[in-house]
């Protein structure tokens, strides 16, 4: 970490949520302002998870409430999954098998975009706002350099296989294999999805790149192909033989070594 | 390579056109490119006293491979200014494709280039020393994420 940056941790939805922001970020704007970003981000839990029984979208999904009667941000989710289930081809879909419908794979991007409006009131000139692999910035940390960004080694050895920096692209999002095994599904195989170990997208949108990747890892090369005509830029990783096969898009942002 | 197999053809599937976008690439450096200045004069000595155009020129010969090198299209200029890439070929498979110029550098010209031509290149990645400010890896990556999952598991008797 630079040492012109300061770093704030939240927690919610059992993850960490990072803040960086230049040293010249008051610690007192930061005590008053951070407290609520992690109420913002445990509501946003307690309405949409469901490991919680008595969520809004565990009722939802059990028949006991109507969309009508939830708060609006269910359907304002369950809206963006309809666009990205529509813009992806239906690649990214958030019905499951069964019938519930799972928002999760984006709903901590949509709640750490939610959160944004409260960052001016910091008084940061820029700040990077990352969680588990998804990561949004604005901003340059200081004169010299933009926010720069690693991509993890898929096989999770905590390597760093590629980096890029944010400039036209301020968001990236990577989905993938590594800590959890098979868990996306591809709903136009029936099956779990095999086709990368790991995908990252870089756009303007941490949503939107959050939504791209997820269905890469579903629908495999010819979703990585349309998501260029959406104006994103993706790298795919396969480990094969002990090596990490790449693809990526010619506008990958890519920072050399 | 000879001077007739002028066209690449690279299969580029994109979701709106799945099986038909391909992206065509002319070659005109075959005719001059360096080792094949002797076919040139040669056709010329046998072409006097047929067609003087070369409109008949030979189709692609499939059965001879493309020489390793890197081959740089032409360059097509239209209102949103000049547009050439290059094809780097191994062992007769294309590796990597290189916009060498791509319109202007304004982001909508980007994205409308993204738009006409989806591809991928391929390489391999080595794990590299990066000075970054954060890292994007798969998701789930938080202890308490994977401790959560693993009590999951447990109560599932997994």
């Amino acid at each position: 970490m630079r040492e012109s940056l300061k770093r704030r941790v939240v927690t919610a939805m059992t993850m960490d949520f990072t803040l960086d922001v230049p040293a010249s970020v008051s610690d007192d704007a930061l005590d008053t302002v951070m407290p609520f970003i992690e109420s913002d981000l445990q509501w946003a839990d307690s309405i949409f998870s469901l490991y919680k029984p008595d969520s809004e979208l565990s009722r939802l999904g059990r028949g006991e409430a109507s969309i009508g009667d939830c708060v609006p941000a269910v359907a304002e989710v369950l809206d963006l999954c309809e666009k990205y289930r529509d813009e992806t081809g239906g690649a990214f879909d958030a019905r499951r098998p069964d019938g519930v419908i799972d928002p999760t794979g984006i709903v901590k991007t949509w709640a750490m975009e939610r959160v944004r409006w409260r960052f001016p009131l910091l008084g940061a000139s820029a700040w990077l706002w990352g969680c588990a692999g998804d990561v949004s910035a604005q901003g340059r940390p200081d004169a010299t350099a933009p926010w720069r960004v690693g991509i993890a080694d898929p096989r999770g050895t905590g390597a760093t296989v590629d980096a890029i920096e944010l400039g036209t692209a301020v968001a990236v999002a990577t989905s993938g294999t590594a800590h959890s095994g098979a868990h996306i599904w591809d709903p136009r195989r029936g099956s779990a999805a095999h086709h990368y170990a790991q995908v990252s997208v870089a756009g303007g949108d941490v949503v939107q790149c959050d939504a791209w990747a997820t269905a890469i890892m579903a629908g495999g090369r010819k979703v990585a192909l349309a998501a260029q005509a959406e104006g994103l830029h993706v790298l795919t990783c396969s480990a094969r033989e002990g090596k990490i096969f790449a693809e990526r898009s010619p506008g990958w942002p890519r920072i050399a070594p | 390579m000879v001077g007739g197999a002028s066209v690449v053809i690279l299969g580029a599937g994109f979701a709106a056109a799945p099986e038909a976008a391909v992206l065509e690439l002319t070659d005109p450096g075959a005719e001059t490119a360096s080792g094949a200045t002797d076919q040139p004069t040669t056709e010329a000595t046998a072409a006097p006293d047929t067609s003087p155009v070369p409109e008949t020129s030979t189709p692609p010969d499939v059965s001879e491979e493309a020489a390793d090198g890197t081959y740089p299209g032409p360059v097509v200029t239209n209102i949103r200014g000049d547009y050439q890439l290059q094809i780097v070929v191994v062992d007769a498979v294309v590796t990597d494709v290189e916009f060498l110029a791509a319109g202007t550098e304004a982001a909508e010209s980007v994205s409308i280039n993204a738009r006409a031509l989806p591809i991928l290149r391929e390489e391999i990645l080595e794990a590299q020393d990066w000075d970054v400010d954060y890292v994007s890896g798969a998701s789930f990556t938080s202890p308490a994420m994977v401790e959560s999952a693993q009590g999951a598991f447990d109560d599932a008797g997994l």
